[in-house]
């Protein structure tokens, strides 16, 4: 579903990533794991075209990475970013917010799924009225990967899902992914609790 | 028709004895604006004496293709504001300035003169320069508002687009809040503006045309007009600019490239 052939990245002349391979099958959770700063929030941007590749070659879904597939392929993902400061006004406007989309319109949730969501996320029925600055930052992360499962894409790149989810919050949410065995999960992570949840830890490490 | 009454060159002198009372509180509160507002008024005044040596000189003629010259150089002139004002990066986007400014000019000057006045001879010096030079004044002060706001938001709320098209939009959807804040901003003062004009202030032209002894319900007619003709063509003006620069500041994986601001620019955020 994911192959990564030798991918090389530098910013300015700055190796960021050297070289790195990954193969992830259809229906498998990975992690990318590894210290702060060394990359691993670039091979998802790599994925998803927003940064360039210098060497090496990416294939989504036996699709070569190019600028003339991109919208292909990014029609296949759905991404969780670390930071989500959106200037959106609700809960429910996160969550809706790629609904009002042409390609998404069609998968619109309907009340029940929303409810069902919510609840496997362990997230109180009536958040979505509330504003966004007035709920958590693990919930707002919840509420935006309840939309990001919601949109029944086949690849999820989820990074730091857990930066903001204590324990009992992660374990429901790793339970949710679980529940979906065709959904590909690439992630990006350095929680112990997540890592173990995953099929596959992939370590990044420096350069020697 | 009674005409304006003339100002002496010496009568026209006295007026600058007015400026001594901003230059004493400048002076006085240690501003610094002395000196700029010095060479703000000889600037202003040297301008606009050479402009109304053009302007003689072109209604004496009022040869069209002059009047064309003078119109597609005033393009120009708003086109290298537009660009230099916003921080933009020349090379991207005075084509897409020029031309957006060119065909909305176009559509708004032949409408107006053409069709609403039902001019024989459009390109008619009297009407055309200064009509055009309203449209252009005012395209160009909202169109850099306009530019300024999309491409600041762009940059500073990239993530909200990347998350755009990384879950399902096309490049137009993703634009689309970012258009939206550009258009909020740049006409939200015009429509004030427009919506308090002759209550609390009379425009220029208006007050021109009734100094220059028109009746004033004609030039109640024209300013209505005009006030229309600058919100119509600030919107083509804007959205055309928008529009046509997008086809050359994004990669060919639709992510905004580096070079969009001017590197020599320092810019000044709040």
């Amino acid at each position: 579903m994911v192959n990564l052939d030798k991918i090389s990245v530098s910013f300015d002349g700055v190796k960021v990533i050297e070289e790195f391979s990954m193969n992830v099958k259809r229906g498998q959770k990975v992690v990318i794991s590894g210290p702060s700063g060394i990359g691993k929030s670039t091979i998802l941007n790599s994925i998803l075209g927003f940064v360039e590749i210098q060497k090496g070659s990416i294939e989504i879904d036996k699709m070569l990475l190019s600028a003339s597939t991109i919208k292909q392929i990014r029609a296949k993902t759905a991404w969780l970013p670390q930071d989500l400061y959106f200037k959106l006004d609700s809960a429910g406007d996160l969550l809706f917010f790629p609904f009002s989309f042409a390609q998404n319109k069609n998968h619109k949730p309907t009340e029940n799924e929303i409810s069902e969501m919510l609840e496997n996320l362990q997230l109180e029925q009536n958040i979505l009225s509330k504003k966004l600055d007035e709920i958590s930052g693990g919930q707002k992360q919840r509420v935006a990967l309840a939309s990001q499962l919601l949109l029944k894409k086949t690849l999820l790149l989820l990074d730091e899902p857990t930066s903001a989810l204590d324990d009992e919050a992660q374990n429901a949410v790793i339970k949710m992914l679980r529940l979906k065995p065709e959904l590909t999960v690439v992630s990006v992570s350095h929680n112990n609790n997540w890592n173990k949840h995953m099929d596959t830890i992939i370590e990044l490490k420096k350069p020697s | 028709m009674n005409v304006a009454h003339d100002i002496g060159w010496l009568d026209l002198s006295l007026g600058y004895l007015l400026l001594i009372v901003p230059l004493y509180f400048f002076y006085k509160y240690k501003t610094n604006l002395t000196k700029p507002t010095l060479i703000a008024v000889a600037r202003m005044t040297v301008q606009l004496l050479f402009v109304g040596i053009y302007l003689d000189v072109i209604f004496t003629y009022n040869n069209p293709f002059i009047n064309i010259l003078w119109v597609v150089i005033m393009i120009f002139i708003a086109a290298f504001t537009t660009v230099k004002r916003s921080g933009l990066s020349r090379k991207i986007f005075l084509i897409p300035v020029l031309v957006s400014l060119i065909i909305s000019i176009l559509i708004v000057d032949f409408y107006f003169l053409g069709f609403i006045l039902g001019m024989d001879f459009i390109l008619e010096a009297r009407y055309l320069i200064p009509i055009t030079g309203m449209l252009i004044g005012n395209c160009l002060s909202n169109n850099i508002i306009a530019l300024n706001s999309f491409y600041d938001h762009l940059s500073k709320e990239q993530l909200l687009y990347q998350y755009s098209i990384a879950n399902g939009a096309t490049q137009s959807e993703a634009l689309q809040i970012f258009i939206r804040q550009a258009l909020q901003k740049s006409l939200n003062p015009l429509i004030a503006t427009t919506a308090v004009v002759g209550l609390i202030s009379l425009p220029g032209m208006m007050t021109g045309q009734i100094l220059g002894g028109s009746n004033p319900m004609v030039a109640i007619k024209y300013q209505i007009l005009i006030m229309i003709t600058i919100l119509v063509s600030t919107m083509i003006t804007v959205i055309l600019s928008i529009k046509i620069s997008n086809k050359f500041v994004f990669t060919p994986f639709d992510i905004p490239k580096k070079e969009i601001r001017r590197k020599d620019i320092k810019r000044i955020t709040k």
